[in-house]
């Protein structure tokens, strides 16, 4: 298939002459935008952006951070932007901490990365300074606020900015190699088998470039992404500011909807569990206010329509569309998968969704839907930097936004990467004709949840095993009935026979439940486990003694 | 205390099968977005914050009174 892209994409080999480009090229334009508990705006200019990230950059440099690594802590907010942008342009990397880890997990992910800084928020800074050992080897910096005792990533850039006003070029004293590491982003997953990513300047940067290619996502974009995966930061963040658009911030459940109505934007960058959300609440209200009947058959009438080549927008739907989202009328989505049905569904609305396919060690990106040529059901057409073929029906990624490999883990890199360059990503696909990338299952044992995130079944096991009535179990991922694909943590177990003598399986599955629930306690939302089935039988098992998944 | 989660759970997602015991996820099967609701709607009760990393701590209608009680929050 012919292809001409929608839109011209500028490629930065680095962060400072990124930020040099997109300050030059859109100076005083909106660039960033959040909101306040009171609900008014904040907004900042492209300048001014790229004027904080660049002095705070030249103190990093000054302070001698150049080639280390320095964590960013916190949850979304205008300054871990500022950090992430003045970290990546001082020429150390900039590494990624998904918060939604238990305290002690964030730890062991700064020191993995071997962190000898950490930007954190008010809420992780105590987590992040809990034992002296930790204090002295980590330089605390605070995101937010200014403090008496902690220096704050603004005074780092009021610290910057006379060393930035004495060089002729304000990025002169900044050059960095292209293919240096510039940020490090740990896979979705538990600790254990979550691994830190190094992503080079390149990589992240053409990935924003090749993003915007057949895109159109209007003048205002909103996104609630968490800036700590790859997806949210170079999905939502740097492919926005590449094309001079204005990016509306949020990183917190309780606000979104909230900043979504407030923002009124042209596109949302998202995940399948947003876009499930918005579609819940739309048969909600329509149930409320007595018209549900009454929308399923105008549904199904446009449906007709639309089959059949006739003209089918319809005014009620897109009246509709303005009292739930206003001006919303494209959804990104990616991280998961998103059911046909609500795409079809919102596209009789007047929005059209386009989904893509990433993985953190592609930067993320791999293929995206575009606004013309789109493929409900696809997860789009691959990037023009990249290169994909199908290997015994797994996805095999080449070209120039693949990682730089897992940080000091060679042997799991080289298990991942062919010597001629490819990525195998243990994802299940193919391609049609025309260069659609359809996904049909993923070759590692991993539960993929609407949100994105990924659970290892084999960690949960090992922890459920450590509960003695436990013999053998496990774990999968389970439909929990209110959508035909939402998925739930179930553990299959085989009680110890010895231990579990005498008692009913009532008593048993009671005893389980306790011990469940302590685990639980420990772990993040989406990754309790919630469905517990209990077997009389031991599970058939491999020569290796492993359990046969797919024969349960 | 329980009857005002009762009646703010009801509301926000018609749920009334609620106890002391009812586990919001495993029980009331509430995604990520249910929960913060939930929260909302029990700060505005309250006139009261909770912060976002306290929530995923709160499991069970019985840690929702009983972080209640640690802040002094009355009805």
């Amino acid at each position: 298939m012919k292809r001409v892209p929608l839109n011209k994409a500028d490629y930065y080999e680095t962060f400072p002459s990124y930020l040099d480009g997109i300050s030059r090229k859109f100076g005083e334009k909106p660039a960033i935008t959040y909101f306040t508990r009171a609900k008014e705006p904040v907004t900042a200019s492209y300048a001014q952006v790229t004027q904080q990230a660049l002095c705070a950059a030249h103190a990093l440099k000054a302070r001698g951070y150049a080639g280390k690594h320095l964590a960013i802590v916190a949850e979304n907010c205008y300054d871990w932007l500022v950090a992430y942008l003045a970290i990546a342009s001082a020429g150390a990397a900039a590494v990624c901490i998904d918060v939604e880890q238990s305290d002690e997990n964030i730890r062991q992910m700064i020191s993995q990365a071997d962190a000898v800084g950490v930007f954190a928020s008010d809420t992780y800074l105590p987590i992040c300074r809990q034992t002296e050992e930790e204090a002295a080897a980590w330089d605390l910096f605070l995101l937010g606020e200014s403090s008496k005792e902690q220096v704050s990533i603004q005074d780092l850039c009021r610290e910057g900015q006379p060393l930035m006003e004495q060089k002729e070029n304000r990025i002169d004293g900044l050059a960095c190699d292209p293919a240096a590491t510039a940020s490090i982003v740990y896979t979705s997953g538990t600790t254990s088998l979550s691994k830190p990513v190094m992503l080079s300047h390149r990589a992240i940067l053409y990935n924003a470039g090749d993003a915007i290619r057949d895109v159109d996502a209007g003048p205002r974009v909103f996104s609630s992404l968490p800036f700590y995966h790859s997806y949210g930061m170079t999905g939502a963040v740097l492919d926005t500011l590449v094309r001079g658009a204005e990016l509306c911030i949020n990183g917190d459940l309780k606000t979104m909807m909230r900043d979504l109505y407030l923002s009124q934007p042209d596109s949302m960058i998202t995940v399948p569990l947003v876009v499930e959300m918005l579609y819940k609440q739309l048969w909600l209200s329509a149930e409320k206010e007595g018209k549900a009947k009454q929308l399923r058959s105008l549904l199904k009438m446009c449906r007709i329509l639309k089959k059949l080549h006739l003209p089918w927008e319809n005014k009620t739907l897109s009246d509709i569309r303005q009292k739930m989202v206003g001006s919303l009328h494209v959804i990104v989505s990616g991280g998961a998968h998103l059911e046909k049905k609500i795409c079809e569904d919102f596209e009789l609305f007047g929005i059209q969704i386009l989904q893509g396919y990433g993985i953190t060690e592609c930067a993320p990106m791999v293929s995206t839907n575009g606004n013309k040529y789109c493929k409900m059901g696809s997860v789009g057409l691959v990037l023009d930097h990249y290169q994909v073929k199908i290997v015994e029906d797994e996805i095999w990624v080449k070209g120039t936004s693949l990682m730089n490999g897992y940080y000091k883990q060679p042997q799991q890199t080289k298990e991942v990467m062919t010597e001629d360059g490819w990525f195998k990503t243990g994802d299940l696909g193919y391609l049609d004709k025309d260069g659609f990338l359809y996904i049909t299952g993923r070759k590692k044992n991993l539960i993929v949840f609407k949100n994105g995130k990924k659970v290892s079944p084999e960690k949960l096991e090992e922890q459920l095993l450590k509960i003695p009535m436990v013999k053998e179990v496990m774990v999968y991922g389970a439909a929990n009935g209110s959508s035909a694909d939402t998925v739930v943590v179930a553990a299959s177990i085989y009680p110890d026979p010895e231990l579990s003598k005498g008692m009913s399986s009532y008593e048993i599955l009671e005893h389980l439940q306790s011990k469940i629930d302590q685990l639980n306690a420990t772990l993040p939302l989406f990754q309790q486990i919630q469905m517990i089935t209990i077997r009389d039988q031991e599970f058939t098992k491999t020569a290796s003694k492993k359990i046969k998944r797919h024969t349960v | 205390m329980l009857e005002i989660i009762q009646k703010i759970i009801f509301e926000v997602t018609g749920k009334s099968e609620v106890t002391i015991d009812t586990d919001f996820v495993r029980d009331l099967e509430l995604n990520s977005f249910d929960v913060m609701n939930i929260v909302c709607a029990f700060e505005e009760y309250f006139q009261t914050t909770i912060p976002t990393r306290d929530v995923w701590k709160l499991h069970q209608v019985r840690d929702v009174i009983e972080y209640a009680r640690e802040r002094g929050l009355e009805e």
